[in-house]
């Protein structure tokens, strides 16, 4: 029963820190899923030139997070030697996108990271409570894969078939960081999108080839994708806030009614029909952000 | 919402399947005092963690197709071939072929490999012919051809014996455009040069396999899992495609639990005895040589099974049969956990990443003086040959 939840900016004319509003959302579906929370943020103003790479390395018999800033000239050779180590797990491969997890309460990543103050245009965020893998911070959402970068995932539900999903796409030769089943989703539609660049139908295609309950959201820099499986076992709302004085319009994306209450996106709530992915487009250009 | 279902099902007698909150659409304005309190409440309350599908009212999906590239493709409904090394005599044939009729009026398609022909003058066959060959030579298999185009088997199955096979399987292929599966019994588990003669499946006989030296006193799950892991060793880093040749499982397969197992491991489609030896125990019932009572259990019994082979699934939270893999598995054997890589009973855990584990531990606790690696191959050399 985790909870995921969601936010891109329609238009506005300064940064906004789409932490806080994240914070908001994920504070009122706590309820849902205490074990760990995570968020990912996307700023196309931050850090241009450098790749970053945040894992877990094995010291000791224990994981201790690092951080590295590559350049493009080196990326393929770092990808490989991370790809090729065991005792490394992924946490993040990002350009534009910040992504922050850990175990405990939403207010406990608020305390180590203070992701009410990370700025940009859109956002999303997770609340997990474990139900196949364990509970440690490289288990949290949302995940990311080395096969993209800025792409993450958050997901509510099972996919049941995913030790055949997840052999399928290592013998194309994708790695695995994890045993969660919602590291599949990030690996299947990385590889979905580096065939043909289309985000839509790469859902489409998850959709067909994924069985089980499931929601889940994908952002990557250009997009926020909110989809439901075929026979719409998991929820999966969204609502917009037209905005005010000072406040900008937003889409927004939660399970619960509460999130979307808490942050007033209770203007037009609908949900996707099952098996039919709901694209958000980012439509802010660089040059309408300014400080 | 929950209070609604209830009414609406109290009144139609038909259950909700959809969504429960394909309701929201309708209740825009989600402020608690604008709406009923109930409905707000079980609204943000109505989260369910899924339970089992039910076979009986959700799709579960059991079709397969057979057939690559340009080939005539046959979909079998229930992933089922009726095939064994048994003999028949003319009232078990024809009341199998009567039983596989009526299920294929039905909707229920299921295939059939004989090596003989089959009388169907009286009842038109409804369901695929595999013609099984096996001993003929190169300037034969014309002959055969037109043989077959008379009778109109919908697919073939080729009994490969060695290097020499690879001509007669070239003109088959060229000549025949229907599926055609390969039985790679002699030659297993070597048989990527078949694969790339464009074969539409690979049949594995587990049977025959394990009397040969190779695999002696190995169990039939070793030998599916070398068969998968061959299969999946082919398309490896080749582009996915729905194109990709599938692998019948035959030999010792008699129940529903044999299935489920042998799909687990990697079978695309079974190959099934039992509907033989149901039909060929006619001389022990009450009506011995009459082939529509013959007939009638035989169609039951697959009926049965069907509906079997659509509750593992479903009660594994599957909607479909082909994602059972070797995770849903679990033996108490030992052996099994090696040879299949399946998890211990009660651990959840494969017998090799147990003991992995365990001397992991001794590695980092420095009281083992191996690498990870060495430690890694010493433990595949356990489980492999």
């Amino acid at each position: 029963m985790c909870g995921i939840c969601a936010v891109m900016l329609e238009n506005c004319k300064e940064h906004f820190p789409i932490g806080s509003l994240l914070y908001k959302m994920m504070e009122s579906q706590q309820i849902r899923a205490q074990d760990s929370t995570g968020v990912a943020i996307f700023n196309k103003e931050t850090n241009k030139e450098f790749y970053k790479i945040d894992y877990y390395r094995k010291i000791n018999g224990v994981y201790c997070s690092f951080t590295e800033k590559v350049s493009r000239e080196r990326l393929a050779s770092s990808m490989n030697q991370l790809n090729k180590d065991p005792d490394i797990i992924l946490a993040s491969f990002a350009k534009e996108m910040n992504l922050l997890k850990d175990v405990g309460l939403v207010r406990d990543l608020e305390l180590k990271y203070k992701i009410k103050s990370v700025l940009g245009t859109h956002g999303i965020g997770h609340l997990r409570i474990a139900t196949s893998s364990r509970v440690n911070p490289y288990n949290a959402h949302p995940f990311s894969t080395t096969a993209y970068p800025d792409m993450a995932v958050v997901h509510n539900g099972e996919i049941t078939n995913y030790s055949r999903l997840r052999s399928s796409l290592e013998l194309k030769g994708y790695r695995f960081f994890s045993r969660c089943d919602s590291e599949v989703i990030a690996v299947f539609i990385a590889d979905q999108i580096l065939r043909h660049g289309n985000i839509e139908k790469a859902n489409y295609e998850f959709i067909n080839k994924a069985d089980g309950p499931f929601t889940y959201i994908v952002a990557t820099p250009d997009s926020l994708a909110l989809v439901r499986d075929k026979n719409g076992a998991r929820k999966g709302i969204f609502g917009y806030n037209p905005g005010n004085k000072g406040y900008p319009a937003f889409w927004a994306i939660a399970t619960d009614l509460s999130a979307l209450d808490s942050v007033g996106a209770t203007h037009y709530i609908e949900t996707p029909e099952p098996g039919k992915p709901k694209i958000f487009y980012n439509q802010i250009k660089i040059s309408s952000i300014c400080n | 919402m929950i209070r609604r279902a209830v009414l609406e099902l109290a009144k139609t007698g038909i259950p909700r399947s959809a969504s429960m909150d394909d309701n929201i659409r309708k209740t825009r304005d989600l402020n608690p005092r604008a709406i009923n309190l109930w409905d707000y409440v079980t609204l943000i309350g109505a989260q369910l963690s899924r339970p089992a599908y039910d076979p009986y009212r959700e799709t579960i999906n059991l079709d397969i197709s057979i057939g690559i590239g340009k080939s005539r493709k046959i979909v079998l409904n229930i992933p089922l071939i009726i095939y064994g090394n048994i003999g028949m005599d003319s009232y078990s044939l024809d009341s199998l072929h009567l039983a596989l009729n009526r299920l294929a009026e039905g909707g229920q398609i299921v295939g059939l490999i004989l090596d003989r022909e089959i009388n169907t003058k009286k009842d038109k066959r409804k369901y695929p012919l595999f013609k099984k060959i096996s001993s003929i030579s190169e300037n034969q298999t014309s002959d055969l051809l037109g043989e077959h185009n008379d009778t109109c088997a919908d697919g073939l199955v080729f009994e490969y014996k060695d290097d020499s096979s690879v001509d007669i399987l070239r003109d088959l292929r060229e000549r025949f455009d229907g599926p055609i599966l390969v039985d790679v019994s002699n030659v297993f588990p070597s048989f990527n040069s078949i694969l790339d003669l464009k074969t539409d499946g690979i049949l594995v006989d587990t049977e025959k396999i394990t009397k040969n030296s190779r695999y002696n006193g190995k169990h039939a799950i070793k030998v599916i899992c070398d068969a998968r892991n061959a299969l999946n060793g082919y398309y490896k880093g080749k582009e996915e495609s729905s194109d990709n040749a599938i692998l019948v499982i035959a030999g010792d397969v008699n129940s529903t639990g044999k299935i489920a197992k042998a799909a687990a491991l990697g079978a695309d489609i079974i190959g099934y005895s039992t509907s033989i030896l149901i039909a060929n125990s006619h001389i022990y019932s009450e009506k011995p040589y009459d082939v529509i009572s013959i007939a009638e259990n035989v169609y039951r019994h697959m009926i049965g099974t069907k509906e079997e082979l659509r509750g593992i699934p479903a009660a594994l939270g599957y909607s479909d049969f082909h994602n059972i893999s070797p995770s849903d598995l679990r033996t108490s054997s030992i052996d099994a956990s090696l040879q299949g890589n399946i998890p211990l009973e009660g651990i959840d855990k494969t017998y090799l990443d147990t003991i992995g584990g365990i001397i992991d531990e001794f590695i980092s606790n420095k009281e083992l003086n191996m690498t990870c690696s060495e430690v890694r191959d010493a433990l595949k050399s356990m489980g492999g040959e």
